[in-house]
């Protein structure tokens, strides 16, 4: 005994071992309409339980005019009756008053076609025999509105030849429609003979599973609906970190799993730890008010103890005792003491060096930098920076690269390369580009050898190799953006589409 | 970096023989130049003050002349440049020669110490006394036969002005002068004038009305003066360079006078250069004799006298002395090399080494401005070996990552809140008070980091909450799918006294939901998710938001608070939708 859905029972039960059923007969002994039928029909026909075959045919049915013709008479055979009782005999003219119509051409042409009038000097004068017994057309008819409509085989089966009725109804259009018709019937296979044959009971359909059906235990009685899984569906999107933060993150990780300790510093800064403390000299032009945010509201900060910032400020001077020239002007602390939004991260981790010098120590530092930028599709007055810095006795331009190429290489790099570069507190200094697949060379990072003017007023005796670069051209890359500003003041709709996988 | 176009042609006659594109940015690449390209360069004379306007051909060009803005310009030729990156730090490569130096070390056709024979010209530059705090040292030579052409002479005034740039900050630390030496009768005076003391005409046009003019209308009237007179600013006598027969040469470090003006037909050449720092001014000067020699003139020397007494003569070519140890080179490259390599790689960037007693003795050319420490030194060594020639590698010490634990808290947070399908949003940390104080209700006088030279309107102070900028998303997103909701992790910033740097940075979580259904119940459900999560039991108690819906704000103890925002806020940021925010500090439980 085998559960099947309502409408699959319906029609398995209503089709015939031995015979295959039209569609309308099904409509008729299911009481389904004839889309459910096809649709159930289709669905068993998938599972190999019945065929559907199709067949085109022609078909003959009664027009208006023809179920006219039917009950009444042709208009032929309505015309002789007429003339016969006015005695056999009438004048052209005198017709259409006779049988109560103006046009009667139709009744003219036939009556002389078939013969049963003659036509002589405006006369028209039944012949012998005319209107005895109905012609083939009149038959033809007559099965027609009989069955409604016809097939050939069905014209045959009551004993009319269909190409006879054709040619017989040739030129009578206004009587009977020909139409080619598709006709599909349903018969059993014989994996459907057996399974009606073991017996089929029918069940409830459901949509949706719910808790009552598996409270009550219901779910063994209906039939879960099978969906066309191919259908659309409502888009969702999930909870997202922002796809900048999700490039910190994965560069976190990278320091991180290569044994870098993260420090932190204040966004705001004082001139001391952004620039003095890195041997940038106080009229260089990276400290100028053009490139630089001073602050007005607090304008200026506590320095670390004097003794640090004497060596820092002879450094600059004369060069201390670094060994260096320095750059030979008057240092002055109270430039030291401004306050700034701080130009790079390297002032968070040469802060790093000033608190711990000894090696070896691994340092990274990700966070916000300001310059002084006008806003346009590349550049922002504020960026994210990544800064990284290992002070050890076997730090050298050769590890600076070593360390570079694999940090890159974990953030998506193909090959890394470096060419010589400068900046004030490094030498020697290079810029590491990166290959990126589909990009090509692409700018990573500025690095370098901290110069002895850096790091011995701090205490430090080792070489300690450094490299800065912003994280937000990265980004920019990964998401194909072409404006920076889009991640500041994203578009929703970006942000939900922005993919999590690269 | 400016950018500075070289004539190719004049540089590979200089370099003495013929480079491919590919092999001239190679090379220039790895004298640490960014190569941006190669182009056609126009030069235009200017009728009207006769001097030299540039333009890359296929760029937009004004057609007015650089100095007066006059637009009677003619064609004065072109050449074929290759457009490179200024390098601030080597100001001796700003031009043809000076590059053309370089290269042919780089590139082994001349390498080690360039030699300069300069013979004494017999001219004396006498200094007087009252200079010193305005700007008191001068360093002078000649070049005499200099065969000058338009190209040449757009070069040397290219170079002059990228040297006022570089080393000299602007004209501040080294202001320069080249003058017509036949125009001119020695010896000169560097000498402090009063501002109506002399009378001369200065280069490229008179003040209107005008036939001569004093320093003062100079200062005052002249474009130059403008762009200038700040170094001068607080003084009352200012510097002024003229001949024996009391004609003015220049007013240092303003303009020089029309008089003096050197053209293409000028043969011999007076240079003078002035600052407050000896070091840098001679350093100056001998960046241009190089490059005077170098392009076949005849370079002689000036005696210059202070007024203590001391003489010098100026441009002094004297190698500047070092000694490197090569243990220390080959540690700071992490690479092996002998000291012999070592003199090979450092005679490529033009010095000359010798190896004596186990160290390296390296003499340097005098126009290096750079050459502060023996890690410059390194440095060079590094760049004539060839960066892609050092082998990478990883320092062997073992460390242990370790991460900010504030980092790994806000990553709860972060967690937390996208697994509520929260997105997150980052917005700019510098606002201003309209947007951030005043549309939200908070008084426009609470205590913000204000900055001294914003670069906009738009960015003025330091955000001190996160709200405006997560309504500011808000706004831009009217459009996109309700409900929306968003939350951003950044700090806030106070001014507090107490810190050392003056203001407290706070990490802060703000978080915002819009929609039909947004609602203080909503949010405080967030809120409460959150603190489960992080172990915080927050207590919630009636309060009062500037921008909040009375009655429907809470604060939930020291962590943060929470409200709904008012319909009147939500016009002003033409917002639609019911919005309740929260921000919360990013703390962890006990």
């Amino acid at each position: 005994m085998t559960r099947l859905p309502e409408t699959e029972f319906r029609l398995l039960a209503a089709l015939e071992p031995e015979r295959a059923l039209t569609v309308e007969e099904l409509v008729q002994k299911t009481g389904m309409d004839q889309s459910q039928v096809a649709g159930t029909a289709e669905m068993l026909a998938r599972r190999g339980l019945v065929m559907v075959l199709t067949s085109e045919h022609e078909e003959f049915s009664l027009t208006e005019e023809g179920r006219q013709a039917a009950s009444a008479g042709l208009p032929e055979r309505i015309a002789a009756r007429a003339i016969r009782a006015a005695g056999g005999t009438v004048a052209l003219q005198d017709l259409p008053a006779l049988l109560g119509k103006e046009d009667t051409r139709t009744e003219v042409k036939w009556l002389t076609r078939k013969g049963w009038c003659s036509r002589e000097a405006g006369m028209l004068t039944l012949t012998a025999g005319a209107d005895s017994r109905p012609g083939p057309d009149e038959a033809a008819i007559a099965v027609l509105a009989k069955l409604g409509q016809a097939t050939g085989q069905e014209l045959a089966a009551a004993g009319l030849d269909p190409a006879e009725v054709a040619a017989l109804l040739r030129g009578r259009a206004e009587l009977v429609r020909r139409r080619r018709r598709t006709r599909r019937t349903v018969a059993l296979t014989d994996a459907g003979r057996e399974l009606v044959a073991a017996g089929i009971q029918p069940a409830s359909e459901v949509t949706q599973l719910t808790p009552e059906l598996l409270a009550s235990g219901r779910w063994r009685e209906v039939i879960l609906k099978k969906y066309d899984v191919g259908l659309g569906t409502a888009r969702r999107f999930p909870g997202k970190a922002h796809p900048l933060q999700r490039v910190i993150q994965e560069t976190r990780r990278a320091f991180l799993e290569m044994g870098f300790e993260e420090t932190a510093s204040a966004t705001v800064e004082t001139a001391f730890w952004n620039f003095d403390a890195l041997f940038q000299p106080q009229d260089h032009p990276a400290r100028e008010m053009q490139d630089t945010f001073y602050l007005a509201e607090p304008r200026l900060g506590r320095l670390p103890d004097d003794e640090l910032v004497s060596r820092v400020g002879c450094t600059h001077e004369d060069g201390g005792e670094t060994g260096s020239t320095g750059w030979r002007y008057k240092w002055d602390i109270e430039l030291a003491r401004r306050l700034v939004l701080r130009t790079h991260t390297t002032a968070t981790t040469i802060r790093a060096v000033a608190a711990n010098p000894e090696p070896p120590r691994k340092v990274f530092s990700v966070g916000k930098v300001f310059r002084r930028e006008n806003v346009d599709a590349t550049h922002l007055p504020e960026f994210i920076q990544i800064d990284g810095i290992i002070i050890d006795e076997g730090a050298s331009l050769a590890t600076l690269f070593g360390t570079l190429s694999e940090f890159y290489r974990r953030m998506g790099a193909k090959e890394v390369r470096f060419r010589p570069s400068f900046f004030p507190y490094t030498e020697p200094s290079a810029e590491a580009y990166a290959f990126i697949e589909g990009l090509g060379w692409v700018e990573m990072c500025g690095c370098g050898v901290f110069r002895p003017e850096v790091t011995r007023p701090l205490g430090c005796r080792v070489p300690v190799i450094a490299w800065g670069g912003g994280l937000e051209r990265v980004a920019m890359l990964r998401f194909g953006l072409d404006d920076i500003r889009k991640l500041y003041l994203a578009d929703i709709n970006w942000l939900r589409e922005a993919r999590l996988c690269r | 970096m400016p950018l500075v176009s070289i004539p190719v042609d004049r540089l590979q006659r200089l370099i003495g023989r013929r480079l491919e594109r590919e092999e001239l940015t190679t090379a220039l690449e790895r004298l640490g130049s960014d190569v941006e390209g190669y182009a056609v360069m126009a030069r235009y004379r200017c009728a009207a003050c006769g001097q030299l306007t540039e333009a890359l051909e296929h760029e937009d060009f004004n057609n007015r002349c650089d100095y007066c803005g006059s637009d009677k310009l003619s064609a004065a030729g072109w050449s074929e440049v290759v457009r490179i990156n200024l390098l601030p730090v080597r100001p001796d490569t700003f031009d043809a020669a000076g590059l053309a130096r370089a290269l042919a070390g780089i590139l082994g056709i001349r390498t080690g110490l360039p030699e300069f024979e300069f013979g004494a010209s017999g001219i004396v530059c006498r200094v007087a006394p009252g200079l010193e705090a305005v700007r008191p040292f001068i360093a002078c030579c000649c070049a005499r036969g200099l065969k000058l052409d338009e190209e040449l002479l757009r070069m040397l005034m290219r170079l002059q002005e990228n040297l006022h740039w570089a080393p000299g900050r602007d004209r501040r630390r080294a202001s320069i002068g080249v003058y017509n030496l036949d125009a001119v009768r020695p010896d000169f005076s560097y000498r402090p004038v009063g501002p109506e003391e002399v009378r001369f005409v200065p280069l490229f046009g008179m003040p209107e009305g005008m036939v001569e003019a004093t320093p003062r209308d100079v200062l005052e009237r002249h474009p130059k003066g403008a762009s200038y007179r700040h170094l001068l600013a607080g003084f009352d006598r200012y510097p002024l360079l003229s001949d024996s027969a009391g004609a003015v040469l220049s007013l240092p470090p303003i303009i020089n006078s029309e008089a003096t003006k050197v053209t293409a037909a000028t043969r011999n050449l007076f240079v003078d250069v002035t600052g407050p720092d000896e070091g840098t001014v001679g350093r100056t000067l001998a960046i241009i004799a190089a490059v005077l020699a170098d392009l076949g003139a005849r370079v002689e020397t000036v005696a210059v006298e202070y007024p203590d007494g001391r003489r010098t003569t100026t441009p002094d070519m004297a190698p500047r002395e070092a000694t490197l140890r090569p243990d220390e080179a080959c540690r700071v490259l992490g690479v092996t090399l002998s000291p012999e390599e070592l003199a090979g790689c450092l005679a490529r960037l033009r010095h000359g080494a010798t190896i004596s007693g186990g160290v390296l003795r390296v003499r340097s050319p005098a126009y290096r401005a750079d050459l502060m420490h023996d890690y410059d030194l390194i440095e060079d060594a590094g760049i004539g070996y060839g960066y892609e020639r050092v082998t990478p590698r990883l320092v062997p010490a073992m460390t242990v990552g370790r991460p900010q634990p504030i980092e790994e808290t806000a990553e709860v947070y972060r967690r937390s809140l996208t697994g509520l399908g929260f997105l997150e949003t980052m917005t700019l940390q510098l606002t201003n008070a309209e947007e951030h104080l005043t549309r939200l209700g908070y008084p426009d006088d609470l205590p913000c980091v204000r900055l001294e030279n914003p670069v906009r309107v738009e960015g003025t102070i330091l955000r001190r909450h996160l709200f405006s900028g997560l309504l500011s998303i808000l706004r831009v997103n009217t459009t996109a799918e309700m409900p929306q909701h968003i939350f951003e992790i950044g700090d806030v910033f106070e001014p507090d006294g107490a810190v050392e740097t003056g203001v407290r940075g706070l990490r802060r979580v703000g978080i915002a939901m819009a929609g039909p259904k947004a609602g203080f119940a909503e949010i405080k459900a967030v809120v409460e998710a959150l603190g489960h999560e992080l172990g915080i039991e927050a207590g919630f108690r009636a309060a009062a938001l500037p921008f909040g819906i009375d009655g429907r704000c809470a604060e939930a103890g020291t962590w943060g608070v929470v409200g709904e925002v008012h319909p009147a806020v939500l016009e002003r940021f033409g917002i639609a939708q019911p919005v309740a925010v929260a921000e919360l500090a990013v703390l962890r439980g006990e």
